[in-house]
């Protein structure tokens, strides 16, 4: 046997196999608590917003944490843990910035969501063995990044007015903007689609899944 | 599915964590087998066929849209029920689930054993929908029949001709390019665009063309050639 890590030392007594995964998706959580446990794991699964009593209840030695969710959680819900005296896993979709999140937390690593079962339980056996500090980096998003990632969130919400229907007036009254910035608005946005008309912009976006703003019919002169 | 046999079920997620996680959980506590997994859309067509009973569809998955994904499964696959992974709370996803043909509907807020109780109420042939999630969609289910009401009125006051270029012009067609494909002068092309414009009630082809995809003229997988580069 290794020598122990810190985790162990700390915490309550207990198989040393012991983790919790705590994430925004219950079912999922609950389902990765079975998958650790058919592997020999003392799992439980609790959310985010429990956590705090799971770790009163008695601190696990190994956490699994939704690292998705907004910053802030993720940091409280990492300090409590390491306050426990328990060692903290992230887990990470590809849309974070894993290094940093974890430099800012202090999780031992992170786990990409891309990873095989069989990674997962490889990089918590390491972490038990006091292999650390540990890190499987989040692979890059696979798919060719959409045009629309381009824009900014302003952008897209002039975008989805432009969807619904609506001319520049309506758009600045309804974003409560000046018609000019408006029009710098649109400009930007159809040079970075590479089109030349609102029309363009509009199929454009709609091709790419994008919806128009909640109400997009004024039924204007019907009867 | 086989009498006594457990139901076999294809997962179909982007994240390869989860769907290992699934796989364990419906095996261990479902009662399930898992027959196969897809990582994209593409994948779960491929996935599919041999008497799966369940797909496992989350919403999200890429690329392209999932619920096309859905629409194709019931499609090729009739007998194969298609539980969709959405988001809580927007019933636009969830209309849009029902339209492709989805037997239920799960939230990525629920609970293993709320899931796996639908996954089992779908394989018995009844529907699943989120209790909580009912009122949005027969509210939803009921604006849009009244909206669809409106733009028929709408577009009962247009000529086939005039159709036709309403579907150009949702396509992203400017009055050249109509002219071209229908080959008549600009300059007709651009008075059956005023026409239009004015029996729809509207003061930009812009609007046009709005009205037009909310009608289901336009669809979001036919681009016209040339138009659009």
């Amino acid at each position: 046997m290794t020598a122990l890590t810190n985790m162990n030392r700390v915490s309550v007594a207990g198989p040393e196999r012991r983790v919790v995964v705590i994430d925004r998706q219950p079912a999922f959580a609950e389902a990765l608590a079975t998958m650790l446990r058919t592997s020999g794991w003392s799992a439980t699964s609790t959310t985010m917003a429990d956590a705090q009593a799971a770790i009163t209840y008695g601190a696990p030695g190994l956490a699994l944490v939704d690292g998705d969710g907004p910053v802030a959680d993720v940091e409280t819900c990492v300090a409590a843990l390491r306050a426990s005296g328990a060692t903290v896993l992230l887990l990470v979709g590809p849309r974070v910035n894993a290094a940093q999140l974890v430099r800012r937390t202090g999780a031992v690593g992170c786990v990409s969501r891309q990873e095989s079962g069989t990674a997962l339980l490889d990089a918590l056996r390491r972490v038990r063995a006091g292999r650390a500090p540990l890190r499987i980096t989040t692979p890059a998003r696979t798919t060719r990044p959409s045009l629309l990632s381009y824009l900014t969130r302003r952008e897209i919400e002039v975008l989805q007015a432009l969807m619904a229907g609506l001319r520049s007036p309506a758009i600045a009254a309804e974003l409560d903007i000046s018609p000019h910035t408006v029009r710098t608005h649109v400009q930007n946005i159809l040079a970075k689609l590479g089109v030349h008309t609102r029309l363009e912009a509009v199929t454009l976006a709609m091709r790419a899944g994008l919806r128009p703003t909640s109400d997009p019919l004024q039924f204007t002169g019907t009867a | 599915m086989m009498p006594g046999s457990a139901p076999r079920v294809v997962i179909a997620h982007e994240q390869a964590l989860f769907r290992a996680a699934m796989r364990s959980a419906l095996e261990t506590d479902g009662g399930l087998e898992i027959a196969g997994e897809a990582a994209d859309t593409a994948a779960v067509a491929r996935v599919l066929g041999s008497n799966v009973d369940l797909l496992l569809l989350d919403a999200e998955l890429p690329p392209g849209d999932a619920i096309d994904a859905c629409a194709r499964a019931k499609r090729d696959m009739p007998d194969t029920k298609v539980l969709v992974l959405g988001p809580w709370g927007d019933a636009s996803v969830l209309m849009d689930a029902v339209d492709a043909g989805s037997d239920g509907y799960v939230t990525r807020d629920m609970d293993l054993t709320t899931l796996i109780g639908a996954a089992r109420q779908v394989l018995g042939g009844q529907a699943y929908v989120p209790p909580a999630m009912l009122g949005a969609l027969l509210h939803g289910l009921i604006e849009r029949n009244r909206k669809t009401e409106a733009l028929n009125q709408l577009f009962m006051k247009l000529t086939k001709r005039e159709r036709e270029i309403v579907e150009l012009v949702g396509e992203g067609c400017d009055h050249a390019t109509v002219a071209d494909i229908l080959v008549i002068s600009p300059q007709t092309a651009r008075t059956h665009i005023q026409n239009i414009m004015h029996k729809l009630g509207v003061h930009s082809r812009l609007e046009v063309a709005a009205l037009a995809m909310d009608y289901g003229l336009v669809r979001g997988d036919s681009p016209r050639r040339g138009a659009l580069r």
